[in-house]
């Protein structure tokens, strides 16, 4: 199954929403697509990261069926991370997926 | 939830170690996930059986990602799978480097990957990886086995850290050498010579290695992190 980055996004904001359930008001992660994530003036620390890259995987999976492994070597830069934002993540996943389908 | 199996994989399932520790997981009343190249495993309804190879990045993910949505939950991961070579090192090819370090080193990273972050979600999870009495004693002949194991150790140690803010523990147990098919080709006389350096000069049984496994598992061992016990007294 291929994956758009509409599809991609509305799953990681998904992840978002759940994650901040759980967050008090104040530390929680802007739902904005834009909003710098991670990295120089970001919201989420690095176990925050984790937290969310394990969200976005487990409901791009529910969403669709894809076992996509969003780790990354630019996680550390500030042009090229994929974590940089949530728009970032989701053009991500569907880079890797279209990797996957070959 | 306290109440459900708990869930165990244990990486190597068709044969030796890995083989008996899944048969008294599942005696136990857990549920085990195993794997292997080839097919086998125990011959029971509460074991589940994932041919693959550990070193198979999107195989190993695939094979996660199906126990969270059968199973939703990983309590525990023993990595046991692993591989040995016997041989000078100016007589080793590259490939065996490959093959050694693919199985001990990226098979043992996958599955701790993918399996700490289903533990993740519960906030709880043990891991143990498996090391060698190999890499301590500096083993001539084995000088890529100790290398890779000695890897496993420093990944173990890291880890440990990385997943404490998870409520991960990440150990390692190191056996002396275990009658299995993974010393078979050893010749006798080094086998010896090499037990002659353990405090303790005997084989060592797989119940020595399930006993470190339980010990690391025990809930209250959750302030023991990034440590590797050998067996034996080295
Ligand atoms: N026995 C000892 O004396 C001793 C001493 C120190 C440490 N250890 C460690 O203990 C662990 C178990 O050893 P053992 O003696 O039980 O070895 P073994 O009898 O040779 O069994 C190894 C198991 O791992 C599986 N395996 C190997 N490579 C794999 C791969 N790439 N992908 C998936 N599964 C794989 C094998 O099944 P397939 O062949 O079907 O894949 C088999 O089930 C190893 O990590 C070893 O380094 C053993």
């Amino acid at each position: 199954m291929s994956l758009d980055a509409e599809t991609a996004l509305a799953a990681i904001r998904g992840a978002v929403a759940e994650i901040n359930l759980s967050l008090p008001e104040g530390s929680r992660i802007p739902d904005d697509p834009d909003a710098v994530l991670f990295g120089d003036g970001g919201v989420v620390d690095s176990v925050g990261l984790v937290n969310l890259v394990m969200a976005a995987e487990a409901h791009l999976s529910d969403a669709t069926g894809l076992d996509l492994v969003l780790a990354s070597e630019a996680a550390m830069s500030r042009r090229r991370s994929p974590y940089r934002s949530l728009r970032a993540l989701a053009e991500y996943a569907v880079e890797m997926a279209r990797a996957q389908a070959g | 939830m306290a109440d459900q199996p708990r869930v165990i994989v244990i990486t190597g399932t068709r044969k030796g170690i890995g083989l008996f520790l899944a048969e008294r997981f599942l005696e136990r009343g857990w549920q085990v996930i195993g794997c292997a190249r080839g097919a086998g495993g125990p011959d029971h309804p509460a074991y589940a059986h994932h041919e693959l190879d550990v070193a198979d990045e999107p195989a190993v993910t695939r094979m996660m990602r199906a126990i969270a949505r059968s199973h939703g939950r990983v309590d525990a991961l023993l990595n046991n799978a692993g591989i040995a070579a016997m041989n000078h090192a100016l007589l080793t090819p590259g490939a065996t480097l490959r093959r050694i370090f693919a199985t001990n080193v990226f098979g043992s990273f996958y599955f701790c990957r993918e399996a700490a972050k289903l533990m993740a979600r519960n906030r709880h999870g043990r891991i143990v990886n498996f090391a060698t009495v190999a890499t301590p004693l500096k083993l001539e002949g084995e000088a890529v086995y100790a290398a890779s194991k000695a890897a496993v150790v420093s990944l173990t140690e890291v880890l440990a850290r990385e997943l404490a803010p998870f409520g991960i523990t990440v150990n390692a147990v190191g056996p002396t050498p275990v009658p299995t098919d993974l010393v078979g080709s050893v010749p006798e006389e080094k086998m010896r010579a090499l037990i002659a350096r353990q405090a303790i000069p005997r084989y060592g049984t797989m119940e020595d290695v399930l006993n470190v496994c339980d010990f690391f598992l025990r809930p209250e061992s959750d302030f023991i992190t990034g440590q590797t016990i050998y067996l034996g007294g080295i």
